[in-house]
């Protein structure tokens, strides 16, 4: 079985620094979701894996973010693309919980509801530090894209070994199938 | 005494028997739906699935008497639900008749009959006591007499009976890959193929109390996950299940209605598209959007014409196996640049899943074509040279090594064929050179077909060019055969320089295993060999093969196994069209390596062995071979080759016998100089009443030894006559 893991804000999505709080303000970024679909066709389960302190800082609810999601999983639908799961992370840093990246909780859960020993070589993506530090860390294929706060992240350097650069998801995604 | 049948069956020594045979079913059935709602199953895995979850729960009601012999099973299955409707199934089934074996009378009973405390600790066990001994029956079990506990218990309920069977067809699912989830408590864990999301069980209309993957069964449900009224959906009774979902839910649940629906739409759709086009027919590709879709919608995309420019092949390969799309092609089979999308989702402006597909589809074929382009830079035969640089075995050498010794062979059998020795060789020494192209390590299907492409694009004779493509054929059962001698050369030389390489390094085929795929190579060279027809003696052909390879790179005694091997395939291959194994060894027993002429030959055999006196002169046959056998033993050298004396004919038998021998013999053999075998067959049935006579009047092993000689001579001869089509003998009972 082929696996990504996949950020969603500022990766599948336009990024806000007024967090994403109604399903009005999830704009797909141009050339996403056809990227999903193309890892769909070669065979790919996608899985997000998503910090929403939004939820800890009580700025959106639980039926807020599924309405968010379901608007995901049918712009995804519209071009015969699929996210197998949404794993995501409620808190905010003070509850100091093992699953915010860049903790690895969130991704260690992955591996083990996929049933996979470990992460090796599997794609993680993100435009963030915290994305690429729990996927090195768990052996997984760190992906930088330049979208979101992917630029900022590349100037500000320090990533991880072996850590792959990419305009966008569409551009990552065309290297993997 | 009732007890309940689980306690009673779970023990040792029980004898089980329906009470009332035949009647497992009351009046009282109802029909039964099951369903298990599930996140977006594996696609390929979907059908299986289905089948197999609505099999076992059928095996397992039945065995349980839960349902009628005959009852109706209806499977449903859809990218999230698995689900069986059975008709008649019984709330209880009917009570059972125990006979459970307690001990030999002798340990039981003493000297006077009364209970011992053996017996009694045992009628204990089981919740009895002395008071039950009157009862007990006294049966022989084995040698030994034994006492017997009769009792009726009740049969299982059907909230035990499905539980059971749930849980047998759970376990018994083809699973490619379990998934471990978390159940809604958020404690627990369960492993499955998709998360769970719910089970509907209703009996009728009630709800029938089971649970699995951690779920209680209901009547509740989910429709499609974008098309449906209302979130959930309330399942009436185990009757309205299909309607309901369809009417409400948007999801047509059975995988054959859905998957004739969508044969109806790209129908439909094609006429739509205009100008007589129609989509490519394809059943596993149909398999698999049946298996992502709960309701199809099929819709009308298009591309670039440019990119048409491009060969087909590429193009629909791309649209089938990426995007699951149907490309349409006109009426002379010719790609158009519109296709068919089958989509899960029906919004009210189409066009945003038409255009989300275009733009899905249109960097595939951009890099197709780009693929194309930058192929045709190089010629073929500029890139020969680097196979060289690919090991096609670490002790057979590198392709370009390989491809010399086809090469070799291919213009050997050109020569054989009187065809173009040099045009064969030219193919053979292309024929791989695709492998290092873009195209066919983007899409290694197209292997072949791009060479074809590429050499005629090179600048190849056609001939060439179509020999590189069919050099691969047949790929499969059925599959065409190569076209024109050159391209049979080549494919044949290809083909045996594998089947003799692979298995005279020591890698022959066991059982399941034959990862080289010599069965299928060997059967290809047979196919070709014996449909085309063609006149190349298969043991010639092997050596030859053989005889390319360095010395000692292959096994001494290859030669000899793959023919062998080859002749087990080839058995087999007449086997499947239907001939009978007699008429199959008698051919195969003088066939000498002649493969062009096995099935005229096998027709000959069959149309013969449908007379009334084949059988006969097949027994005739078999004596008089049985009786050269002990002749030759005995006469040893003497009688090989010996002529017939007719001055040393003495009895009219033989006389008789030798000239009707003589009057036959040019009719069959003109008959099988013809290849009209059937005919030359029919012709010795005529020869009899000349045997029979023979063999009554005629003393073949006499005291003469000279008289012995020429009758053996003569039955040398008979044989040799019998015998040029098949060995008569074989058809013998």
């Amino acid at each position: 079985m082929k696996l990504i893991i996949l950020d969603r804000d500022g990766v599948i999505n336009y990024d806000s620094e007024q967090f994403i709080k109604k399903p009005e303000e999830w704009k797909p970024i141009p050339g996403s979701l056809e990227a999903i679909a193309r890892l769909n066709q070669a065979g790919y389960r996608v899985v997000v894996a998503t910090n929403q302190s939004g939820i800890g800082r009580g700025l959106l609810d639980m039926a807020m973010l599924n309405a968010i999601h379901s608007k995901m999983h049918k712009a995804c639908a519209l071009v015969g693309a699929r996210i197998d799961a949404v794993f995501f992370c409620p808190h905010t840093n003070d509850n100091d919980c093992d699953c915010r990246k860049p903790k690895s909780g969130m991704l260690e859960e992955i591996a083990a509801r996929y049933g996979l020993g470990n992460l090796d070589g599997v794609p993680a993506v993100g435009d963030s530090l915290r994305d690429l530090q729990p996927a090195a860390a768990l052996g997984a294929q760190p992906y930088l894209v330049l979208t979101g706060k992917g630029m900022k992240t590349q100037e500000a350097g320090g990533l991880p070994e072996g850590t792959l650069v990419f305009s966008d998801l569409a551009a990552a995604v065309a290297t993997l199938v | 005494m009732k007890t309940s049948i689980s306690e009673v069956s779970a023990k040792a020594n029980v004898r089980e028997a329906q009470v009332k045979a035949d009647r497992p079913a009351g009046a009282n059935t109802k029909n039964l739906l099951v369903e298990l709602l599930v996140e977006e199953l594996p696609p390929k895995a979907l059908k299986k699935l289905g089948e197999s979850f609505a099999e076992s729960i059928k095996a397992s009601l039945r065995a349980q008497g839960l349902m009628a012999k005959e009852g109706a099973v209806t499977a449903y299955a859809s990218p999230r639900r698995l689900a069986v409707h059975v008709a008649d199934v019984a709330a209880q089934a009917e009570e059972k008749l125990i006979s459970q074996k307690l001990m030999p009378v002798a340990v039981g009973l003493d000297a006077n009959g009364q209970a011992t405390p053996a017996l009694l600790k045992k009628l204990a066990s089981i919740g009895a006591d002395t008071s039950l001994v009157p009862q007990l029956k006294r049966a022989q079990d084995g040698k030994v007499e034994a006492l017997f506990f009769d009792s009726v218990v009740n049969g299982a309920t059907l909230a035990e009976g499905l539980q059971k069977a749930l849980e047998d067809a759970l376990a018994k699912l083809p699973i490619p890959k379990m998934m471990t989830y978390q159940l809604a408590d958020g404690w627990s864990s369960v492993q499955f193929v998709r998360p769970a999301h719910g089970v509907v069980a209703l009996h009728g209309a009630e709800i029938v109390p089971v649970s699995v993957l951690g779920l209680q069964a209901g009547r509740a449900t989910q429709g499609h996950r974008f098309e449906a009224a209302s979130a959930t959906l309330d399942i009436r009774d185990a009757d309205s299940y299909a309607a309901q979902l369809e009417n409400e839910g948007a999801v047509i649940p059975s995988f054959e209605k859905r998957r004739d629906e969508i044969v109806r739409q790209l129908a439909a759709a094609a006429v739509q598209a205009g100008g007589g086009v129609r989509p490519i027919v394809d059943d596993a590709l149909l398999d698999e959007v049946t298996a992502l879709v709960e309701r199809p919608n099929v819709l009308i995309g298009q591309f670039e014409k440019e990119f048409l420019e491009v060969p087909q092949e590429c193009l629909i390969l791309t649209m089938k196996a990426n995007q699951k799309y149907f490309p349409l092609l006109d009426s002379d089979g010719r790609l158009t640049n519109k296709f068919l999308i089958v989509s899960n989702i029906r919004p009210a402006d189409a066009s945003l899943v038409i255009g989300g597909n275009e733009r899905v589809v249109r960097p595939r074929l951009a890099d197709a074509k780009f693929f194309f382009d930058q192929d045709r830079k190089k010629t073929l035969e500029s890139r020969v040279e680097k196979l060289g640089n690919v090991v096609y075995h670490n002790k057979l050498g590198t392709q370009l090594q390989r491809t010399e010794r086809v090469a070799m062979l291919a213009g050997t059998i050109a020569r054989l064929l009187d065809a173009d020795k040099a045009d064969a060789e030219l193919a053979a020494r292309l024929a791989k050179a695709d492998l290092l192209t873009d195209m066919v390590g983007e899409f290694p299907e197209l292997q072949g077909i791009m060479g074809r492409y590429y050499a005629l694009h090179d600048g190849e004779d056609k001939v060439v060019a179509d020999a590189i493509e069919a050099h691969y054929h047949p790929r499969f059962a059925g599959d065409t055969l190569p076209q024109g001698t050159i391209a049979c050369a080549v494919a044949l030389a290809d083909k045996l320089e594998t089947l003799l390489g692979i298995y005279g390094i020591g890698q022959i085929p066991t059982g399941e295993k034959d990862p080289f795929g010599l069965r299928r190579h060997a059967l290809g060279i047979l196919r070709i060999l014996v449909e085309t027809p063609l006149d190349l003696p298969l043991h010639a052909l092997i050596k030859t093969a053989a005889a390319n390879f360095p010395d000692g790179m292959l096994s001494a005694t290859v030669a000899s196994d793959v023919e062998g091997f080859m002749l087990d395939r080839l058995r087999g291959y007449l086997r499947e069209r239907d001939f009978e194994v007699s008429h199959i060894e008698a051919v195969l027993c003088i066939l000498n390596g002649r493969m062009h002429e096995v099935l005229p030959r096998l027709q000959g055999v069959r149309t013969f062995a449908a007379l009334e006196v084949a059988k006969d002169l097949a027994a005739a046959n078999k004596r008089v071979l049985n009786i050269m056998r002990k002749n030759c033993e005995e006469l040893g050298a003497e009688l090989t080759g010996a002529a017939v004396k007719p001055a040393l004919l003495k009895e009219a038998a033989e006389r008789d016998l030798h000239q009707a021998m003589q009057d036959i013999a040019p009719f069959a053999q003109g008959y099988l100089d013809r290849g009209d075998y059937g005919q030359n067959l029919k012709v010795l049935v005529t020869l009899k009443p000349f045997i029979d006579d023979f063999f009554e009047k005629v003393m073949v092993m006499c005291e003469d030894s000279e008289l012995r000689l020429n009758r053996a001579a003569l039955l040398q001869q008979l044989g040799k006559l019998m015998n040029q089509v098949a060995d008569i003998s074989k058809l013998a009972a």
